[in-house]
């Protein structure tokens, strides 16, 4: 429901007429099944979760459950383990992001550009985008593991274990992770391809680009928008990065992520209290990552092109 | 600066149709040439195959002398100006204009010469800091002509740059084009639908029809010798009347009189035949107004107008007639080839303003046959001989 | 302008003004009964999708029985019980995880959302006590107790008890020995046997002299834990002071005995005898270090052996299966080979610490336990009475090799022919070092594990760090 500008100073109450009263009303009805099903399904959990944050609970040890405010935070804060764990994810994060943008471009382009056999390629670039991350972290870990993998085989590196040591996992959970949503931001991109009008291409040719040129100084700046998008996706999504680490190495070598601390506090330790103190401040985390992008673009999304 | 010479043009796509269908023209030093045809008639197509922007089937283009088929548009050294102005939005108008020397990577001193003294002659100078959002459609078009300008190109190609502004606009454009051009003396082609532009811009203009080139000639040879029905019913607003004529012992029987043969015309060749008689709207008159010096070129009929239209420097009569099947369908096949409606056979006459032939009345008419056209009705080739169509520099 | 619409209201406009049935107002009949049948049928689908979630009523009640994965003897034990049950229960058995802090992690998950189906599980020993704190497990009553532990061994027996009640009853127990190669003792000129008492110091120091392993778990799991616990208690400590105590716990790790552990772990870990992999190794891969060439010595769990004497009865069923006469000749030599090795094979107890004071070997089992929400509280227990009678610890321990909890299972013949170190098996089981008996032992092992790993990182100052991690870790002053 968007929210109508008053026109009128605010001194003076605008007569509601019977008709906007009925068109209200109407609206109301038809919003609420849905606006119920996300209370139910997205706002209760997140207050929950909150309210659970202020309390140091364990499961299993419910008779020292009580409420202890923002010690939680304070301590989470202040703990070498967090800011590892942020570390690590903030690495993988940048890591994935900035190789998927490029390969993810070329994709793209590619996608945009070929003739010969067009569905073949896009349904070959798009697969592992519909393989499920489970499954893609699982054939990926059978893929390194040291004597059955074929990585191992293909290299000649001979039983070289990759899950033992810290960059060698960073690897190959990387490697599973692009391999997985490259084709998501070729996607994104290729959106943001098309709707680069192919005049100012040929306005460019003619004006004596060079391929090269012509990609740095007409199709990226017009792709903005796109490019943004893309990006903002892929990092809240790789800031939250869990099932290939859950799989693949299961937080060992220091490979843990920020959601992995939560799920072992929430879940193994049951210590429920800090893991929803944990999963507070991710979600935090995200919404600033956010708010940064939107900032650093300084790009009105709803702008597409500028000859209007 | 460079001569544009076209020899045996062919452009033809995957499933075999040829757009453009062996197209020769030479376009010399300097010369304003435009290209001007309906919709699909390969105009623009050709447009692009000299650009770059599209390959040449079969055929031979030289610019300056030098074959140019297989070069990509950066190496032609042309500048173009779209229709939808291409402008890129991302840059402030002295980057647009400077773009292409950006590109060659000129000093920003030399950039800054060249893009003040473009922004001088096209009265762009308060416009500079701005983007191409931030400005109206004339605008945006004279920064893109300046794009093409900066460069110093051998040749500039316009494809329909008017055609996405107001009418009124269109005007001040045109002089506009035409005033840069004389100074320039860049060699020009410039494309348009528009037969007006084509007639007040062009050094010579070239009308092709279907991909095949129908005729290249001054305006002026364009308007009084057309060559063929499709050349005579494009040029000129309003268009020449197309009327059936049928030609009985030597005298050409119109559906409101009978007139001699026009001078130039083999009356055995044309003698029993259903021909098609063009006349153009000027070469009517409300008898009254007539010099009598000039009444005896031309005869006097009577007719009953329909409507009239009065527009305070000119005055419209039009006057239905009845039309054989024949003639009727070839007529309107032609108006919707030109992207006309087919309507009722109808008398276009331009009147004196001054006149007061009244509807639904009927008036005393001159038209001036000796400026009537005879035109086969099958291969739509004008009867007064075939005058080569003139595709060297006049 | 008239439209369908109208039409069709004004038709009924007429019906009501000329027919005398008071029902036209509403819907036509036909369209009423059709009406009426759909929702007769949608309700019958919806009753009917219903009840088929609810269970069956006949039939015996199924009892799913949480199990760690082994050799398959558990699986045989739940169809034996089935049979002895004669219809009041049948026992399914459901797969748990391989690794033992894995198979903790699903069964709090299901118990901390109270699920029923958990009837019964086998429940590594040091989590008993989270789980019974939590009321995650049946207590069992004073006279089911009587009637179930008896004759068990009192070692096992404590560790399934807390705050004086039992809530499990032990299914099986474990020991590790120390084991060598008769010839690498004999080569190193170290006295060790079934009944001599030697030192980790003697031990490394043997290795080193002939050029081979000492083979320890130390990888950063339980395993390791479970090391570190038992050369502390051998070195007279305890990890904690008051594990009762719940969250106020003192722990006593910071002591004389736990430095004289860390020194331990920190000699063998920087000598020539420790394996290439030790900060990776675990039950397996030690268990293959001791059986290569270079393998001295090590600490295991009684597995290896019955691993080799398995090994052994599957060559020589080959051998009677074989067909042509060079396949016999073959087996025939790979069963001397395997003999040998067999034969190679030396156990002692578990290394000492101190000169002169016994160890406490380490103390592993599963108990078995009934889970709070079951639906047939009593149909388990009689399960339990089943899976833990001297009948099946007797096959138990003959299938997977792990010790029985009930005393009249050691003497049994059988028993003693398949493991000729049942009697020392039997004595380090009675004077092994049980883990913290604590609701919070998956933080402490956690905290254990992370200032003790990698081995070849210990100070001196490692016990008095564990210390402080573990009061800042169960006071939500410090992650893990």
């Amino acid at each position: 429901m968007t929210t109508m500008e008053r026109t009128v100073p605010s001194t003076v109450k605008p007569r509601v007429t019977d008709r906007a009263r009925h068109e209200r009303r109407l609206g109301w009805y038809l919003c609420a099944p849905a606006f119920f099903v996300m209370l139910a399904v997205t706002a209760y959990p997140m207050l929950q979760a909150v309210w659970l944050s202020l309390q140091s609970y364990r499961i299993t040890d419910p008779q020292s459950r009580r409420f202890v405010w923002f010690d939680n935070y304070t301590m989470v804060l202040s703990d070498a383990l967090w800011w590892r764990d942020v570390g690590v994810t903030v690495l993988i994060t940048v890591i994935t992001v900035v190789v998927e943008l490029i390969i993810g471009f070329a994709f793209a382009m590619v996608m945009h550009r070929i003739l010969f056999g067009r569905g073949f390629v896009r349904t070959a670039i798009l697969v592992p985008y519909g393989i499920i991350t489970v499954v893609s972290a699982f054939a990926w870990r059978f893929a390194f593991a040291p004597d059955s993998g074929f990585v191992n085989s293909w290299f000649g590196l001979d039983n070289y274990d990759f899950f033992a040591n810290f960059w060698s996992s960073l690897m190959a959970i990387s490697l599973s992770e692009i391999w997985k949503t490259t084709p998501f931001m070729s996607l994104l991109l290729l959106a943001g391809l098309a709707q680069v009008p192919e005049e100012l291409q040929e306005a460019a040719k003619v004006d004596g680009a060079t391929w090269w040129q012509r990609l740095w100084k007409v199709t990226v700046p017009n792709m903005k928008a796109a490019i943004m998008v893309a990006l903002l996706f892929r990092t809240l999504d790789a800031y939250r990065i869990f099932d290939s680490v859950f799989v693949m190495t299961n937080g060992a070598q220091g490979t843990e992520t920020v959601s992995f601390l939560a799920y072992r506090q929430m879940i193994t330790r049951t210590a429920v209290g800090l893991g929803s103190a944990v999963s507070v401040l991710l979600f935090l985390t995200v919404v600033l990552i956010a708010f940064v992008f939107i900032k650093l673009f300084r790009t009105d999304l709803s702008q597409v092109r500028g000859d209007r | 600066m460079a001569a544009i010479s076209l020899k045996n043009i062919v452009k033809r796509y995957g499933d075999g149709y040829p757009a453009v269908n062996d197209v020769s023209l030479d376009i010399a030093d300097g010369e304003f040439m435009i290209l001007v045809g309906p919709s699909g008639c390969g105009k623009s197509t050709l447009l692009r195959m000299i650009v770059g922007l599209e390959d040449i089937t079969s055929g031979d283009l030289s610019i300056g002398g030098r074959r140019v088929n297989e070069l990509a548009p950066r190496e032609r050294k042309l500048a173009m100006v779209f229709q939808n102005y291409a402008l890129y939005p991302h840059l402030t108008v002295y980057e647009n204009i400077a773009f292409p020397l950006r590109l060659a990577k000129q000093p920003d001193e030399t950039v800054r010469e060249k893009v003040e003294k473009v922004a001088e002659l096209l009265e762009l100078k308060e416009h500079l800091h701005r983007k191409p959002s931030q400005l109206s459609g004339g605008q945006r078009q004279r920064v893109a002509m300046g794009r093409a300008i900066v460069r110093e190109a051998e040749a500039f190609l316009f494809d329909e740059p008017l055609s996405n502004l107001d009418a009124k606009l269109r005007g001040q454009m045109r002089t506009e084009i035409s005033r840069l051009q004389r100074r320039l003396g860049t060699t020009t082609v410039y494309v348009t639908h528009d037969q007006t532009e084509a007639m007040t811009l062009g050094d010579r203009v070239a009308v092709l029809r279907k991909g095949v080139l129908q005729q290249c000639a001054t305006p002026r040879e364009l308007y009084e010798h057309p060559v063929n029905l499709f050349v005579a019913g494009f040029i000129g607003a309003p268009p020449m009347n197309l009327l059936p004529a049928t030609v009985t012992n030597g005298k050409v029987e119109l559906p409101f009189c009978t007139v001699p043969i026009p001078s130039g015309i083999d009356p055995a060749a044309a003698e029993g035949k259903l021909l098609v008689a063009g006349l153009r709207p000027g070469h009517f008159e409300d008898a009254a107004y007539v010099d009598a010096a000039k009444r005896n070129r031309g005869q006097t009929f009577e007719a009953t107008v329909d409507v009239t239209e009065w527009l305070g420097n000119e005055q419209y009569a039009y006057v239905p007639y009845e039309s054989p099947e024949e003639i009727r369908a070839q007529v309107d096949a032609l108006a919707t080839e030109l992207d006309m409606e087919a309507m009722r056979p109808q008398l276009i006459i331009s009147l004196d303003p001054a006149s007061r032939i009244k509807e639904g009345r009927p008036a005393q008419f001159w038209v001036d046959t000796s400026r009537m056209h005879l035109f086969n009705p099958q291969t739509g080739n004008n009867l007064a001989g075939q005058r080569e169509p003139d595709t060297q520099p006049a | 302008m008239h439209n369908t619409a109208d039409r069709g209201s004004r038709r009924a406009e007429a019906g009501e003004r000329f027919s005398p049935d008071p029902d036209r107002f509403g819907p036509r009949p036909s369209s009423r009964k059709r009406r009426r049948t759909a929702i007769l049928a949608a309700g019958a689908l919806l009753a009917g999708t219903a009840l088929a979630g609810c269970g069956g009523g006949s039939g015996p009640p199924v009892l799913t029985w949480y199990i760690n994965p082994d050799n398959g003897t558990q699986q045989k034990l739940a169809q034996t019980c089935t049979e002895q049950a004669n219809g009041r229960y049948r026992i399914q058995t459901a797969l748990l995880p391989r690794d033992s802090t894995a198979q903790r992690e699903q069964l709090v998950r299901r118990l901390a959302a109270g699920d029923q189906g958990v009837d019964l599980m086998s429940l590594d020993v040091p989590y008993l006590a989270e789980f019974a704190n939590a009321g995650f497990v049946r207590r069992f009553s004073a006279d089911e107790r009587a009637r179930l532990t008896k004759g068990m061994l009192t070692g096992p027996l404590d560790a399934a008890q807390w705050k004086g009640a039992l809530y499990a009853v032990p299914f099986n127990t474990n020991t590790q020995l120390l084991w060598y190669h008769k010839s690498v003792a004999r080569k190193a000129g170290l006295d060790v046997g079934p009944t001599t008492d030697v030192t980790w110091d003697q031990v490394i120091k043997a290795a080193e002299k002939t050029g081979t392993t000492v083979q320890v778990q130390a990888s950063r799991y339980e395993g390791y834990s479970v090391l570190i616990n038992s050369l502390v208690a051998s070195a007279g400590g305890r990890i904690l002071k008051n594990p009762q105590a719940g969250k106020e716990v003192t722990p006593s790790i910071d002591s004389k005995a736990g430095r004289a552990a860390a020194n331990v772990l920190r000699t063998l870990a920087r000598s020539k005898a420790a394996s290439p992999d030790i900060s990776n190794s675990d039950e397996g891969t030690t268990q293959a270090g001791f059986l290569e060439k270079s393998g001295g010595f090590m600490t295991n769990w009684p597995f290896v052996y019955t691993a080799e004497t398995g090994i052994l009865d599957g060559l020589k069923q080959e051998r009677q299966a074989a067909k042509s006469a060079a396949t016999r000749a073959d087996l025939d030599q790979k069963i001397k080979d395997q003999e040998a090795r067999i034969a190679d094979f030396g156990w002692a107890r578990w290394p000492a610490v101190v000169k002169g004071r016994p160890s406490a070997p380490p103390l592993g089992g599963i108990d078995l336990a009934i889970g709070a929400f079951t639906r047939y509280p009593a149909a388990s227990v009689e399960a339990v009475a089943c899976l833990t009678s001297p009948a099946s610890q007797k096959t138990y321990m003959l299938g997977e090799g792990l010790l029985p909890t009930v005393e009249s299972v050691y003497a049994d013949p059988k028993i003693r022919k398949a493991f000729p170190m049942s009697d020392l098996l039997r004595r380090s089981v009675d004077e092994a070092a049980p883990r913290p008996v604590t609701p919070y032992y998956p933080d402490i092992t956690a905290a254990i594990q992370r200032t003790w790993h990698p081995p070849g990182a210990l100070t001196s100052r490692t016990p008095a760090e564990t210390a402080q991690l573990i009061v800042a870790v169960l006071h939500d002053r410090e992650l893990i």
